[in-house]
């Protein structure tokens, strides 16, 4: 169904373009033809007419359309042969499509590929456009913000340990948080030494490995007292 | 207290003469003290004896920077050849001490008689300069030393030229 | 607080990671960052676009729409339309610029219409506000032969197309505007006294044909249905004895159908009959039109007078005059002026109101008034940029009397004592320490005044001398872009002309001077002209007309005891002038090469002095390409540029040596070959010697005229014709490890017996290129970029390392050369012109500014744009958003804690001791 419909497109384009020419004689002999496509406009537009600054440039100028108001276009007089199109906008960027129009009248659109120049990624015909991105042409300033003088390796690294000679020792100096400490420092050494020796002495020395370990923590809790 | 009881009509007084010529010869020598060995000590040996302390502490001294080089050729080595602060520092430091300790040459044999300080010094001078080639070696592993005719080329003069050139498309 | 240390420590570790990680991000982007644009605001800053439209061909006031514009189609194959207050381009559409952009018509109603093109031809019609297309349709003429001759016009919305077949009959067609449908077939009228010498007044085709002594005038309206002839004997009109032949159409688009026989009367015709007017033409070099006012037609005739200047007369069809009109302007010499349209109204007052659009000779637009008040002028000179020269400005007076006191010569002449050199010193000091005052004092009046012509403290401020295709010559500002000084020869053609510097502005007394060789419009022979760029006066040769027509030219590169670089010219008889002539005995050492275009031959002469004069002796000749071949280009290197170092350093600290001739030439040239279609051959040729030095064939490729050429390196740009893709080819010569002569030798062509070893490699340019130049600076310290103006109107920045043949791995100490990719990458923020387009740009130049970092750069074309362009980032100028005020602020908090702490810390010293 699609197919048909291109097909029948490309028969009233024909048809179109010889109706135009008008003349007695055919036009077919020296193969000249028409690209055609349409242009999107980028979505947000802030100033118009987009279609005045835009235009299309067939093989690099040899060949200029121009954009109608419904964003269609129509290139006439090529001969058959391979064109690079370009639509070209100041502010955004199009990717640009290779025709090729072969001396039977048969088109073929299909992406540019300079390094493998035989790839053929289709494209329908007629073209249909669509701005890919707006173009960035500037560098951003860097600006100060105060992050980056918090965050800068340097800074922390001598900052910080400042910071912390000077605030430990009042840290360390108040006798609750020394308790505490001792507490998480019991703690911890219960939760992790206990075991692994205990595996150990009780793998190798049996029964009286098993004593010393419960009268070290008969000592740990008189210090506690 | 029983000799005070006996003599009680001289209360206060003390007699010492009878009783400390016998003592005399019953006193024992104490432990590990033999009379033999007091005769051969003489003094002579006392001013050798230093002289050979004083010469072995200089040796000491002058072997010190020899001591020094393996020290120096590890820490070479974990310094590493790259261009950041920590070599630049260790090779500072490789550098600026034997050649300070070549300058206070003078101070520390300052103290030396005797035949072999000319030895002594020669060795201490040897050995500073071993390190100074060991960093001067560094030096060169790390490219800091303009050995290669790259490092000149900035002051060449630029080239002239003899012929000159005009010309291009006809314009006719 | 215990709880915080069980929080902060897990913490601070991950944050240390973090960091650590951040640190290589922050190294990687700072050394893969290769983006060389600028910042936003920094737009207009230093650079700056001017568009251009071309010379005017057809023209026509727009008094339709809302907003009053002049539409215009010009030369160039551009329609614009211009704001009639200001002369500012509102829109504009460039086509193509080969035969099918061509414009044949410019038919403005309600909307524009326009026929572009040479067999096949396009119809458009245009929004006369917006210059949007509303329709395009296409015609193609059978008889390709004759169509050169065709006539347009629009008549009652019909598109008339007639061409003549001279001597036999005329074909016309009428076309339906809109939609291209034909009303019937072609008529063919038979007209067998139609020859080359007939006009066209619309609708009527009139000519002069019959025997000598009894010619008559015959016209014929083609558009009729009724074939209707209107003959009469042509000596009712004019003095048969003195006739010349010429018939030529009245100028401008004045709807009445008129014709000027002899360059003496004008001729209506109206009511199917002619009608003499009774005014005669004034001038015959003038131009004249007819306007339709309201009281009838009226003969609006505008030429340029010796005595009077420029002057414009308005007569009625009776011969009366109507004063309101007339103009006579001295100042303004606008020469072969031609009256491009015009339009009166009558205003509110019953005054007549008139506006006329006047086209000089020297391409420029000027747009006047009744009265003879000139609204705007344009100069469209300078859409056709032929050669471009940037000259250095003079030091003010100030300076330049401080540097006089250094001179050794000038010293000697007026200070006989110290004490006179030293009251000379002092007044220097008092004269400089006033103009500080002055101007710490003036800074906020200052602005009004312009920029004086003295070089400025970076020397970014030059001078741009343009040499345009229809003679006229330009002195430009180029940090305004303003206009200085212009100076029009009318019998200068450019083609291939040249600029030399032949002395600088460095050299006080002595007067800054360039000279430019052209050559003569009818004869063809050489023409010299000499001019003080600052000011824009013609000195030394003046205006000088040779006899003989030039082979090349060069000039010599020892200046004379007056610091003036002689000219040497060669001649088609190889007999070298020397101007001046007194600077001959310093001819030596010179060679010249003269490359012959449609031949490929290039031929190396020897300039000597033989005791009397300069002689050039032929010493060797290249045949490129075994005849079948034509040069593209021939590329040398600036004369001026320095070389920085003589060697690359590479990884090992070994360094490849760089081939170095300064004598090196490209040669581009490109020919048939049996067995590809097409060759292109690019030859490294030494210039003085002869010798072939490197070259490089590509098969089944065209040669594009773009190439850059440095140092020890080069670059070209063909089209690939099998892959269909435009390539860049580099080449670069080393001697190697060794050197071939001694360090700080002299280099000598003729005694390198040697060939270099040359690096290749080809990138695919994925864009098609219109225009290549390379920066360049003072010292050549900084890295060199390649400018591509791209014919979508782009202007790219390449970095050099980009097109190196040895990509990938380091290069010298630390530079990361990115590895090879077959196609070059232009981002979108290596945009020289961000959004501003050039359109249709057509060569670059380069130029060195006074600050290392900096090269200015002009795109010349259609538009002219101009721009600062650094390569290496400004390293030698603090960054325009260095922000003082931070630096200030932190440095003083700084210092005043270091003192607080001081204080501080001593004080609790003082409280521990007496604990």
């Amino acid at each position: 169904m699609k197919q048909l419909t291109s097909l029948l497109f490309t028969v009233c384009i024909f048809s179109y373009v010889q109706s135009a020419i008008n003349l007695p004689e055919e036009d077919v002999g020296n193969g000249r033809y028409s690209i055609e496509g349409k242009v999107f406009p980028p979505e947000e537009q802030d100033l118009g007419p987009w279609q005045v600054d835009t235009r299309i440039h067939v093989n690099g100028g040899e060949y200029i359309g121009f954009i109608r108001d419904d964003g269609s276009f129509v290139i006439h007089n090529v001969p058959s042969g391979s064109y690079v199109v370009e639509i070209l906008h100041p502010d955004y960027i199009y990717e640009p499509i290779r025709v090729e129009i072969n001396s039977k009248g048969k088109y073929r659109a299909r992406k540019v590929n300079y390094i493998q120049t035989s790839q053929v990624i289709q494209v329908p015909y007629p073209l249909r456009l669509k701005a890919l991105s707006k173009f960035r042409y500037f560098q951003v300033r860097e600006q100060w913000r105060l992050t980056d003088f918090l965050f800068n390796p340097m800074v922390i690294m001598m900052v910080l340990p400042l910071l912390f000679i000077m605030i430990l020792p009042k840290m360390m100096n108040d006798p609750e948080t020394k308790e505490d400490l001792k507490q998480i420092s019991n703690l911890a050494k219960m939760s992790e030494m206990p075991e692994m020796s205990e595996m150990f002495t009780s793998l190798f020395s049996g029964g009286a490995a098993a004593k010393a370990s419960s009268t070290s923590k008969a000592k740990q809790i008189k210090k506690r007292q | 207290m029983s000799q005070v009881k006996s003599n009680k009509k001289f209360k206060w007084a003390l007699d010492f003469n009878q009783k400390t010529r016998t003592q005399t010869t019953e006193l024992p020598s104490p432990p590990g003290y033999s009379q033999s060995t007091n005769a051969s000590y003489t003094e002579t040996s006392r001013d050798t004896d230093s002289n050979l302390l004083l010469i072995k502490k200089l040796w000491d001294v002058a072997l010190g920077p020899l001591k020094q080089v393996p020290m120096n050729l590890f820490i070479m080595y974990m310094a590493g050849n790259s261009i950041s602060i920590f070599p630049i520092m260790m090779v500072g430091m490789l550098i600026v001490r034997p050649v300070k300790a070549l300058f206070a040459t003078q101070s520390t044999f300052k103290m030396v008689e005797g035949t072999q300080a000319t030895g002594q010094k020669f060795v201490y001078f040897i050995g500073n300069i071993v390190n100074i080639l060991l960093a001067l070696y560094k030096c060169q592993s790390m490219g800091l030393l303009p050995t290669h005719s790259s490092d000149w080329l900035a002051f060449e003069e630029p080239q002239t030229r003899v012929e000159h050139i005009g010309g291009g498309l006809s314009l006719i | 607080m215990g709880l915080l240390s069980i929080y902060f420590k897990p913490n601070f570790l991950g944050l240390l990671k973090c960091l650590n990680n951040l640190n290589w991000f922050i190294v990687f982007f700072s050394l893969i960052n290769l983006s060389v644009c600028i910042y936003e605001d920094q737009i207009g800053k230093f650079d700056w676009r001017q568009t251009y439209v071309g010379r005017i061909k057809y023209s026509q006031f727009d008094t339709v729409s809302t907003a009053k514009k002049i539409i215009v189609a010009t030369e160039e194959n551009v329609l614009a339309a211009l704001n009639l207050k200001t002369g500012q381009v509102v829109w504009r559409h460039v086509f193509e610029s080969a035969s099918a952009g061509n414009i044949q018509l410019l038919h403005v109603s309600d909307k524009v219409v326009t026929v572009t093109g040479s067999n096949p031809y396009l119809v458009r019609g245009w929004d006369s506000s917006t210059g949007v297309l509303i329709w395009e349709w296409s015609l193609t003429l059978q008889n390709d032969d004759q169509a050169d001759f065709s006539e347009w016009w629009v008549q009652n919305n019909m598109l008339v197309h007639m061409l003549p077949m001279f001597g036999s009959h005329i074909e016309v067609s009428m076309y339906h505007l809109m939609t291209g449908q034909n009303r019937g077939a072609t008529a063919k009228l038979p007209a067998s006294w139609t020859n080359d010498g007939c006009v066209l007044a619309p609708p009527y085709y009139t000519c002069v044909s019959g025997e000598m002594k009894s010619q008559q005038l015959l016209s014929l309206d083609v558009t009729s249905n009724a074939v209707q002839l209107i003959s009469r004997p042509l000596a009712e009109f004019v003095d048969l004895n003195s006739y010349d032949g010429s018939l030529r159409p009245v100028d401008g688009n004045s709807g009445l159908p008129a014709f000027i026989v002899d360059d003496k009367r004008i001729v209506m015709i109206k009511h199917n009959e002619f009608e003499v007017l009774k005014t005669a033409v004034f001038d015959p070099t003038g131009s004249v039109t007819l306007l339709d006012i309201a009281n009838g037609p009226v003969v609006l005739q505008a030429w340029l007078d010796d005595t009077q200047g420029f002057s414009i007369q308005a007569n009625s069809v009776s011969g009366a005059e109507l004063p309101e009109l007339r103009m006579a302007d001295r100042d303004l010499k606008l020469p072969d002026p031609e009256i491009s349209s015009a339009v009166c109204t009558k205003s509110a007052r019953e005054q007549l109101v008139c506006r006329i659009l006047v086209t000089g000779g020297d391409d420029s637009v000027h747009l006047m008034q009744q009265g003879g008040r000139v609204l705007w002028s344009r100069e469209e000179a300078l859409a056709n940029v032929v050669a471009v020269e940037f000259v250095e400005l003079p030091v003010s007076d100030l300076d330049a009397a401080i540097e006089s006191e250094f001179d050794q010569k000038e010293a000697a002449k007026m200070y006989s004592s110290i004490w006179a050199a030293f009251s000379r010193r002092l007044q220097t000091q008092f004269q400089q320490l006033q103009t500080l005052v002055n101007s710490v004092q003036g800074e906020g009046a200052a602005q009004h005044q312009p920029l004086a012509l003295v070089r400025d403290y970076f020397g970014l401020h030059k001078l741009i001398v343009l040499i345009t295709d229809v003679g006229k010559i330009f002195g430009m500002d180029n940090l305004s872009g303003a206009i200085l000084w212009q100076y029009y020869e009318p019998s200068l053609d450019t083609e291939g002309a040249v600029v030399f510097t032949r002395r600088t502005a460095r050299h006080p007394p002595h007067d800054a001077y360039i000279t430019i060789v052209g050559k003569h419009e009818e004869t063809g022979n050489g023409l010299i002209i000499s001019l003080n760029p600052i000011t824009g006066t013609l000195i030394g040769e003046r205006l000088l007309k040779l006899d003989v027509q030039l082979l090349q030219c060069t000039i010599l590169h020892r200046p004379d005891n007056e610091k003036l670089h002689a000219l040497i010219l060669l001649d088609k008889d190889e007999n070298v002038q020397v101007f001046p002539q007194s600077a001959a005995p310093l001819v030596e050492n010179m060679f010249m090469y003269v490359a012959d275009r449609s031949t490929a031959r290039v031929q190396g002469y020897a300039i000597v002095y033989n005791g009397q004069s300069a002689i050039a002796v032929r010493t060797w000749l290249v045949r490129l390409g075994g005849g079948s071949q034509r040069i593209v280009l021939v590329q040398g290197k600036s004369a001026t540029e320095r070389v920085h170092s003589p060697g690359r350093v590479l990884p090992d600290r070994a360094v490849l040596y760089k081939y170095l001739n300064p004598n090196l030439v490209l040669v581009l040239t490109e020919g048939p070959d049996p067995l590809h279609k097409d060759v292109v051959v690019a030859t490294c040729l030494d210039a003085a010697s002869g010798a072939i030095v490197a070259s490089q064939i590509h098969r089944r490729a065209r040669a594009l005229p773009l190439a850059v050429h440095s140092e020890n390196y080069l670059a070209y740009l063909y089209y690939n014709d099998k892959h269909r893709r435009t390539e860049i080819a580099t080449m670069e010569l080393y001697e190697g490890k060794q050197r071939w002569t001694q360090a700080g030798a002299a280099f000598s062509s003729l005694a390198t017996e040697r060939a270099p070893g040359v690096e290749r490699q080809a990138f695919i340019v994925p864009a098609a290129p219109a225009a290549a130049a390379l920066t360049a600076t003072e010292r050549s310290l900084t890295d060199k970029h390649v400018l591509l103006a791209l014919t979508s109107g782009a202007i790219v920045e390449v970095p050099w390392i980009y097109l190196e043949a040895r990509r990938g791995g380091i290069s010298e100490e630390g530079v990361v050369l990115p590895a090879y990719a077959p196609e070059l990458p232009l981002p979108g923020d290596a945009r020289l012109n961000y959004n501003l387009t050039v359109a249709r740009p057509e060569r670059i130049y380069a130029a060195p500014s006074g600050l290392e970092s900096t090269s200015l750069v002009l795109t010349t074309g259609l538009d002219l744009f101009y721009t600062r362009v650094a390569p290496s980032k400004t390293f030698d100028v603090l960054k325009d958003d260095f922000d003082y005020y931070l630096i200030t602020i932190v440095l003083a908090g700084l210092i005043l804690a270091t003192y607080s702490t001081k204080y501080f810390a001593s004080r609790k010293m003082l409280k521990l001791a007496w604990k």
